[in-house]
């Protein structure tokens, strides 16, 4: 469970430190204030401070078992579902502290999707209506479900077919009906772990273009491993790196083309280089 | 081999270009060499030679472009990668136009002929050596990438000698525009030898981009030269 005490700890600014003059906004949406993540006894994530300014795509890098994934599971209290994983430090959204707020509303207003599509074994309508109906919503849901798919891109291809079972679906749209599922609940924030690692170039490149339109309502985490998407979809990117001891750091952050083109910390141009990892 | 940590296939290709750049950089420094024995001498044969092998040097300037295409293509690479391979391709453009200027004074020579200078040449072998300096630093500097505080220092030192030579390009121009406007028998000598003043002169303009290239393969930004102090 998440470390209760936080609740009434004091949020420290002084306690941010800038890994450079990018990791500091006016008015971020997401922050992370010197976070730690155990499981069990094992330290998986030491020290991290990270802003996410709004409506920007933030792309997290760094080699298997780094803690991208275990970083931004902590921003939606994923992590709470995990009872040896333990929390200190501060995870702000929109300046309040995420343990004030209740879990079910994190995950409302800060969305994921995974790395495989998982969707309900229900229908297509079925699966975009689930998140407005679990909060209480009982109206307009043809056009929620309408919206929500088109914003997804997958409306065209799914509009006479919305009774059929998602499972009927390809890899690329069970993809996208999942992300289409995340937006029917307006959220502020999509978390994004992996999402098109098990997609073909064509799906990947529509979820990639997908990420780029969202990103002008929605801010977007996402984790990837291809470094050529990072540059391509996101604004800012974080690298993550774990050392001997297998702690995950935040080593650097800053523009996508300064991390991409001239990396300041030698451990970020061995990995985009493919010299680590 | 158990300790490397690369991408050999990007690493193989890296280093192909690097070797064929190497081999431009020679047969360009050597074409530099022979262009001015043979234009003092008047080795017409020599000239000849020179124009013919300059299509060695075009050659090798598409084989790195190409090649560094080829690299970028298969291994997507990114920064210093990145930075190395598209510099890699402008520098063999940049040694390529160098051969060509330097053709071009071979040509020169052929127009001339066997006629008697109309000058003894004092401030061409001037620009001459500032040129051939500026290109053997620039050519140099480029293919060690000296860590950042040397490649600055390297750079300016190169590019303080920029001013010189345009300086005496002018001198050169000033002084045979006047004996041509006093004897016109000077003209298309005086022409041709204002010409091969220009090349020289575009020459350190070129040596100058290669040490600009190389500021931005080590800093990644090539303007970063205008804006570095040097600690004295």
């Amino acid at each position: 469970m998440i470390n209760q005490n936080l609740k009434n700890k004091k949020i420290r600014k002084d306690l941010i430190k800038p890994v450079n003059k990018y990791s500091i906004f006016e008015n971020p949406v997401l922050e992370a204030i010197n976070l730690n993540v155990s499981y069990g006894k094992v330290l998986a994530v030491k020290d991290v401070n990270i802003q996410v300014p709004k409506n920007k795509v933030i792309s997290l890098i760094g080699p298997s078992g780094c803690g991208k994934s275990t970083l931004i599971r902590c921003f939606n209290r994923m992590n709470d579902t995990i009872r040896i994983a333990n929390i200190s430090g501060q995870i702000l959204y929109n300046k309040r502290n995420v343990t004030d707020i209740d879990p079910a509303e994190v995950r409302y207003r800060i969305g994921m999707v995974f790395q495989k599509p998982n969707p309900f074994p229900k229908s297509i309508y079925e699966n975009v209506a689930f998140g407005p109906k679990v909060n209480g919503i009982k109206e307009n849901l043809d056009q929620i479900v309408e919206t929500s798919l088109k914003k997804a891109d997958l409306w065209k291809e799914v509009k006479d077919r919305l009774k059929e079972n998602a499972y009927g679906l390809s890899g690329g749209q069970q993809q996208r009906l999942c992300i289409a599922r995340t937006l029917a609940v307006n959220p502020e924030v999509i978390l994004m772990d992996e999402p098109c690692s098990a997609l073909d170039p064509i799906s990947t490149d529509r979820i990639e273009e997908l990420i780029k339109d969202l990103s002008s309502s929605v801010t977007i985490v996402i984790v990837t491993h291809n470094m050529q998407q990072a540059v391509r979809v996101s604004d800012y990117s974080a690298c993550m790196m774990a050392g001997e001891e297998r702690i995950g750091e935040l080593i650097e952050y800053g523009e996508v083309d300064q991390i991409f083109g001239n990396p300041k910390d030698k451990r970020t141009e061995e990995y985009v280089t493919g010299r680590i990892g | 081999m158990s300790n490397y940590h690369g991408r050999k296939s990007l690493d193989l290709g890296l280093l192909e270009i690097e070797t064929k750049t190497n081999a431009l950089n020679l047969k360009v420094l050597e074409a530099f060499n022979e262009t001015f024995n043979s234009f003092y001498e008047k080795d017409l044969e020599k000239s000849k030679e020179i124009i013919k092998k300059d299509k060695f040097i075009n050659q090798f300037a598409v084989e790195i472009e190409n090649k560094s295409i080829d690299v970028i293509r298969r291994e997507t690479p990114l920064a210093s990668d990145m930075r190395k391979l598209t510099s890699y391709m402008f520098v063999a453009q940049e040694l390529e136009r160098i051969g060509d200027y330097l053709s071009g004074i071979c040509k020169i020579n052929l127009k001339i002929g066997k006629e008697p200078f109309i000058t003894k040449f004092e401030k061409i072998p001037k620009m001459e050596a500032i040129a051939k300096n500026m290109l053997k630093d620039s050519i140099k500097l480029f293919s060690n990438f000296p860590e950042e505080k040397k490649a600055m220092k390297d750079a300016k030192n190169i590019f303080s000698q920029d001013d010189e030579i345009d300086h005496l390009n002018s001198q050169v121009q000033n002084d045979l525009i006047k004996r041509m406007s006093r004897n016109s028998k000077l003209v298309e000598q005086g022409t041709y030898i204002i010409w091969v003043a220009h090349n020289l002169e575009r020459i350190s303009d070129r040596a100058n981009n290669i040490a600009e290239r190389t500021i931005y393969v080590v800093t990644g930004d090539s303007a970063a030269i205008f804006s570095y102090e040097l600690d004295e």
